[in-house]
């Protein structure tokens, strides 16, 4: 049976302003289905991180349109947006962007203080997080005593806080040695399959093209 | 932690800048003023020209009894003030103000003096000033002698706290010699060794204080004592204190340098914390881009920042009010009054929240333009 589609992308095009104006994505067409763990590879420069930036709400793009959840992203307001973003997006980045002072479990339960649950039920709601990454004995430790792979599983645990219908991973495992890219991997194949979360990654890590249900190329702005 | 710390500093160096010119704000404002908090008396009577304190014309020491006929007064004394040329025992010469007052009487007491302290101002030709003149006189204890004009001034006690920052020395001496010592007084020319005679109808004082038998009735006696005595004005304690307050701050130049030089303060304060707020911001842009690419709308960034900018503002503001305190110790005794009182400690605190917020959402126009993309690009 064919998949919903989650994420549709139509023509996109970016355009970034200058002197000499860059071309970083030239009429890109892609629709993601529900639950598919999305691979988009391609060379540095090529668009990757425009792309995912533009599907994922975090940029505008200069041509084209983005729907998602049934929402056409590029009529959103600046506002509307974020709310988007907050109720529907999780982000998981290659630098991990963790709040390094606070805790692991704080950064989690950060997640979810700005969507508006707090004290006990937001602690529970992030421990039960990070006890299903199997980071329950590091949940107390400050983020910037983790282990790159633990930080990673932290971001991910915060990105899957607000339970969001997509998860939207820049080169998550670029930072991370054989054993916890693998682990990460595996986390995204499972939430994928598992729990029918949309999976958007770049990258170029081969575990990752393995166990990708479909890998893209990006090449100069175009597929 | 050691940038925090280094941040707190200088957090603390803009407040303690902002704390410390209130502070002399304050103290200037408030000496001003002295002479008329050292009275008891809840109305006092002067020409109709009065601008300040020491800015009036002369009565006739007659309408002290005039005063003290009109039905409402309790008590009325005579108050002095006139130039005063000193010479020291060792021919040094200064200008001061001689303020001339009843030692018996209960309406003018400079620095609460005991009954037989007064007293001794009862000797002719006895003065009283404040410690921090001493020096300016040229005088190191009681007893010793100079002349003020061509007649013997004898150096009867000392006051604290009485002398202010913006007048001439304060000679507190009786009635009577106040009178001999003012060069338009027959008196003046007395035979040396001759006790100044008491003053007669015709010679000059400059107010007539007043204690009212219904404190609380102030203001209607002031306006029945100006209807009953002709070419006076009258003024309530705090009306007294008010038109010279505002004398000195909004009408001279020292008035105005002080409030310029606290401006000033609030104005460095707002450079040093919003610097010290928009390098921290741009510090953890990465960690503000974050929190917009999970969606956070701005009103949340606002809170943090807010937030963020209070607790520094309260950090910062007790070791700034310590080395207030500390400041104001090591100038005591040099003149110059720096006053932190309840309402100015309070003051301090809200200009420093408002500075430390200020600064901070100024600082917040960072994040509210950064692209919630930059998260990506590591």
């Amino acid at each position: 049976m064919q998949k919903e589609i989650a994420i549709a992308a139509h023509d996109l095009r970016m355009t970034y302003p200058g002197v000499r104006p860059v071309h970083a994505l030239k009429g890109v067409s892609l629709d993601i289905h529900q639950g598919e763990m999305l691979l988009v590879m391609g060379p540095s420069g090529s668009g990757k991180s425009t792309l995912l930036s533009i599907i994922g709400g975090l940029l505008t793009p200069t041509g084209g349109s983005v729907t998602a959840a049934g929402t056409e992203l590029t009529h959103l307001r600046r506002k509307e947006l974020a709310r988007f973003r907050l109720q529907n997006f999780g982000y998981v980045f290659q630098g991990f962007n963790l709040f390094n002072s606070m805790t692991g479990s704080e950064n989690v339960e950060l997640a979810f203080h700005v969507r508006g649950i707090q004290g006990r039920s937001a602690r529970r709601a992030a421990r039960d997080l990070l006890v299903h990454l199997g980071l329950e004995e590091h949940a107390n430790r400050p983020a910037r005593d983790l282990s790159g792979g633990e930080k990673q599983r932290v971001a991910i645990a915060r990105a899957l806080a607000g339970n969001p219908c997509a998860i939207l991973a820049d080169e998550p495992t670029s930072q991370l040695d054989a054993e916890n890219g693998a682990i990460v991997t595996n986390i995204f194949t499972d939430l994928a399959r598992s729990r029918g979360t949309t999976v958007v990654i770049t990258s170029h890590d081969y575990r990752i093209r393995r166990a990708a249900e479909r890998v893209v190329l990006l090449d100069d702005g175009r597929l | 932690m050691p940038r925090f710390f280094v941040a707190l500093c200088g957090i603390v160096f803009a407040v303690t800048l902002l704390t410390v010119q209130v502070a002399l704000f304050t103290g200037f404002s408030n000496s001003t003023t002295l002479p008329i908090a050292e009275s008891t008396a809840d109305i006092w009577v002067t020409a109709p020209e009065m601008l300040y304190f020491e800015g009036t014309l002369p009565l006739p020491y007659s309408d002290v009894a005039k005063v003290r006929a009109v039905p409402g007064v309790q008590r009325a004394e005579a108050l002095s003030l006139s130039v005063a040329r000193w010479r020291s025992p060792h021919d040094l010469l200064a200008l001061g103000r001689v303020i001339g007052f009843d030692p018996n009487g209960t309406l003018f007491d400079p620095d609460g003096a005991d009954r037989s302290t007064l007293q001794r101002l009862r000797a002719p030709y006895a003065f009283a000033i404040d410690a921090t003149q001493m020096g300016i006189l040229d005088l190191h204890h009681t007893g010793q002698s100079g002349l003020i004009g061509a007649l013997p001034a004898r150096f009867a006690y000392v006051t604290h706290g009485t002398q202010p920052i913006v007048s001439a020395t304060f000679f507190y001496t009786s009635l009577e010699t106040a009178n001999a010592y003012t060069p338009s007084a027959l008196s003046f020319f007395a035979p040396p060794g001759a006790a100044p005679p008491p003053l007669e109808g015709s010679d000059p004082i400059m107010y007539v204080l007043v204690k009212a038998s219904d404190p609380s009735a102030s203001a209607q006696l002031a306006a029945a004592i100006e209807r009953r005595v002709p070419h006076v004005r009258a003024l309530t304690r705090d009306a007294m204190i008010a038109t010279t307050r505002d004398y000195w701050v909004k009408r001279t130049g020292i008035g105005f340098v002080l409030t310029l030089i606290a401006l000033m303060g609030a104005f460095v304060g707002v450079v040093i914390v919003g610097q010290i707020l928009y390098t921290s911001i741009n510090e953890h842009l990465q960690e503000y881009g974050t929190l917009k690419a999970i969606g956070v709308n701005d009103a949340y960034l606002y809170g943090v920042i807010a937030l963020q900018a209070s607790c520094m503002a309260l950090i910062a503001y007790f070791p700034s009010l310590a080395l207030t305190f500390g400041i104001r110790a090591i100038s005591a005794g040099r003149g110059v009054d720096i006053l932190i009182t309840p309402g100015g400690a309070l003051l301090v605190l809200v200009i420093a929240l408002a500075i430390c917020i200020g600064a901070g959402m100024a600082a917040m126009q960072r994040v509210t333009q950064a692209d919630p993309a930059l998260v990506f690009r590591a």
